[in-house]
């Protein structure tokens, strides 16, 4: 597999390298206080690299996601903690030297059929497209936010069931959109937006302000 | 003529003190209703006898209508010997129960008491049941002191609580299925929820009020 697929997005230098395989077993690879990003045994995993140092990769195939957007308040604990299973593909971003490639297998024509692929380079391109289409609809924002600051990580999942959901987290923050289910958590504070229902929370004194 | 007029004095006089007579009996009778009420509630109070701490007054249904009836017929004799005395009488007593009901109200019931028993019935039974069956047991109310200190991994709430660990998860699952205790699923601790905290204050409250003697006699 030739690495012409890679790519340079101004000074990010972010390329895609090579499929490099199928997970071998369930493996965690991003978790954070809140949040926990898992991919399932047999998803293809392609690289990402900044200057040459591996700091991510997209995953087609399966995976679990686990959020705790719960916050401590004087007045008790608010929030809820829930757990998604994604069918599609993942896009994963972390902090240089902060990432850990799951561990993988070579991957054969039958493997890639379970994903409704007929060759290497159909799952290369897909993978190219779910790459491109994530910095043209975020450069901006990666610049600013993820690049410079060069703390956390990101996730954007393109789930069959519930569309695109983005993850962002890093220690005790989280901002995500999980289908209906929208989430920005700093510290104490909380901010949910589940369907109609919202909650706000303010500060370690406990105000809690229910709307909906 | 002046013979008459002594001789009605005199019927007057002793009509004057069979309706004293009278009226004290009466009150024997009224205060011999207060010490059985008494004795009955004494008798069937919940607590054991030990525990039961004397009360301080009389045990009187103020709202009870035998009870205002008297009270207005002894006004109102009271107020024949002078119509003066009857209303000052009337006004003290009238007055008095009024005060006692405020007063006995806002301790027993508190100020936003609802006279008709609406609010008391607004909760449903099988709900109230919901919220309070997983309260009654000394474990998980231990267990939600100790969550109140800090947010708990299961090992250390095994610990600190003393149970087994075949014991603590129905324990926690019962907690947590009535929204009193959450879990994290990515670091795995338990914590309280705003209506743990509040259930264990309900708690406290409960105790308080039994504790200062408060509601031992109210029935």
């Amino acid at each position: 597999m030739s690495p012409s697929f890679s790519l340079n997005y101004r000074n990010r230098d972010l390329v895609l390298g090579a499929l490099a395989g199928r997970v071998k077993q369930p493996t965690d690879i991003a978790q954070s206080e809140k949040a926990l990003l898992s991919v399932n045994e047999g998803s293809l995993y392609f690289p990402i690299f900044h200057r040459n140092v591996e700091v991510g990769g997209v995953f087609i195939g399966l995976g679990q996601v686990i959020v705790d957007a719960i916050v401590e308040t004087k007045r008790g604990a608010i929030g809820q903690s829930r757990e998604f299973l994604w069918n599609g593909s993942l896009l994963m971003l972390s902090e240089d030297g902060n990432w850990s490639p799951p561990e993988t297998i070579p991957v054969k024509g039958k493997h890639l059929k379970e994903y409704l692929l007929e060759s290497v380079d159909e799952a290369q391109e897909r993978a190219q497209g779910i790459f491109d289409r994530f910095f043209e609809h975020n450069r901006d924002w990666f610049d600013e936010t993820f690049i410079q600051r060069r703390r956390g990580w990101v996730a954007q999942i393109f789930d069959r069931q519930r569309g695109k959901c983005a993850l962002i987290a890093s220690g005790d923050r989280i901002v995500l959109k999980i289908a209906d289910w929208k989430v920005v958590l700093s510290g104490n504070k909380l901010i949910e937006k589940d369907g109609r229902k919202k909650v706000v929370v303010a500060g370690r004194g406990g105000t809690v302000i229910r709307l909906g | 003529m002046f013979g008459r007029k002594k001789d009605k004095e005199k019927e007057r006089e002793d009509e004057l003190r069979d309706e004293m007579r009278r009226l004290e009996e009466q009150m024997a009778n009224l205060r011999r209703r207060m010490e059985k009420e008494k004795d009955y509630r004494r008798e069937h109070s919940p607590k054991s006898p030990k525990k039961l701490r004397r009360a301080k007054g009389v045990n009187i249904d103020l709202d009870d209508e035998v009870f205002q009836e008297e009270m207005e017929e002894f006004g109102r004799k009271m107020g024949a010997y002078g119509v003066e005395l009857g209303d000052y009488i009337k006004t003290v007593v009238s007055d008095a129960m009024r005060g006692a009901n405020r007063a006995m109200r806002s301790v027993f019931i508190g100020p936003s008491w609802d006279p008709e028993g609406v609010a008391a019935r607004q909760v449903p039974p099988e709900e109230a049941q919901r919220l309070l069956a997983p309260l009654a047991s000394e474990e998980r109310i231990r267990i939600l002191y100790l969550l109140a200190d800090f947010p708990r991994y299961h090992q250390d709430l095994m610990e600190l609580s003393g149970l087994k660990p075949g014991t603590l998860p129905h324990h926690l699952k019962q907690l947590e299925d009535a929204g009193y205790v959450t879990q994290e699923r990515v670091r795995g601790r338990y914590l309280i929820t705003i209506p743990g905290r509040m259930a264990l204050k309900l708690a406290e409250y409960l105790h308080n009020q039994m504790t200062s003697g408060i509601g031992e006699d109210t029935g």
